[in-house]
């Protein structure tokens, strides 16, 4: 088993680029981490790989969801994406949910944001999502995390700015330890701001320009 | 205004349409996404997050419903329920119609046409 190291800022597209890449040069997925990829040798190109979004599916969904993709030949498996969720203990609050998946507790959700779909190469492409409208649904709910945490960033940013100690004191105080003056924690959290927008603006491009499609195509 | 949409001549998504066609026997959703790939030669096919979102639309709208589940839950089929069956009906006779309409104006104009030639 060969094990390799990777991060990624957004993890759709990128992940899915990265694994096909993987799959043309021999390699087969077999476990994914947080950060470590855990890959056999295979014939290349034999599998093709699709990235889906699942941390606003309910427990029960996903799993009845996981069920239908083994009914449909397809191999998943369960990656944890560490964006946009609060936790405490085992606890983990996502605002960005579906109604009755928004607490995610250690049995259920907690490490499964993501499911990296496997099928057969047949030489044909691999999409998870194939009309326009649920394109458009599936982008939206990956933008939902990003709106959050630029909420988040940009309040704590205002906080700082305005010398609201108390708030970033026990919000941010290991971070303000570090750098000990809050020019360096302006700094941190307004670079933060910056790509979390870019992030946005990429979303929101995409789904725009969906919607223009969506008018005329189904 | 603003409700649901119960509108007689609200056509179908192309989706809808032929997960209900592939449902007139009972099938599973794999089953339903290779009958419809045959079908259209291709032209069509499911992504598996499209086909799962589908189905549980139409189970909830009451146009197909669970058919069996084997010994374990894994496996379900579905099938078309009545009212299904007279949606799909309903969107044969639009598509007839508009169909039709295309035929005859696409027609008049090659027949204008090949006179001009």
């Amino acid at each position: 088993m060969i094990k390799k190291f990777k991060l990624f800022i957004s993890p759709i597209p990128a992940l899915e680029k990265w694994l096909n890449k993987m799959s043309s040069e021999g390699y087969r997925l077999v476990k994914a981490g947080k950060i470590f990829f855990y890959f056999e040798r295979c014939e290349r190109n034999k599998y093709v790989y699709a990235v889906d979004y699942v941390a606003n599916k309910s427990y029960d969904d996903l799993m009845e969801y996981e069920n239908f993709l083994e009914q449909s030949k397809i191999k998943y498996i369960e990656k944890s994406g560490n964006v946009g969720k609060f936790s405490l203990w085992n606890i983990r609050w996502r605002p960005y949910a579906d109604k009755g998946a928004k607490i995610a507790t250690s049995n259920g959700m907690i490490n499964r944001e993501f499911l990296i779909l496997e099928k057969e190469n047949d030489g044909k492409p691999f999409d998870i999502y194939t009309t326009i409208g649920d394109k458009i649904y599936a982008l939206k709910n990956m933008r939902k995390p990003t709106v959050v945490l630029m909420f988040l960033i940009g309040f704590l940013f205002l906080m700082n700015m305005f010398d609201f100690i108390p708030t970033y004191k026990w919000t941010l105080y290991e971070i303000n330890l570090l750098s000990n003056n809050s020019t360096a924690l302006l700094l941190v959290l307004g670079i933060i701001e910056t790509l979390l927008l870019i992030n946005f603006i990429r979303f929101t491009l995409a789904i725009n320009e969906l919607k223009r499609e969506s008018k005329i195509h189904e | 205004m603003f409700g649901k949409q119960e509108n007689k001549q609200e056509p179908l998504t192309e989706t809808a349409y032929l997960i209900l066609l592939a449902l007139l026997k009972p099938n599973h959703g794999y089953g339903v996404m290779k009958f419809v790939e045959e079908k259209t030669k291709g032209r069509v096919i499911f992504g598996p997050g499209t086909l799962y979102g589908a189905i549980n639309n139409l189970q909830k709208k009451g146009w197909i419903r669970l058919y069996s589940v084997d010994s374990d839950e894994r496996k379900k089929e579905y099938v078309i329920t009545d009212e299904g069956l007279r949606r799909v009906n309903e969107e044969l006779k639009r598509l007839n119609e508009v169909y039709e309409i295309g035929l005859e104006i696409l027609r008049e104009r090659s027949d204008n046409y090949d006179k001009e030639i």
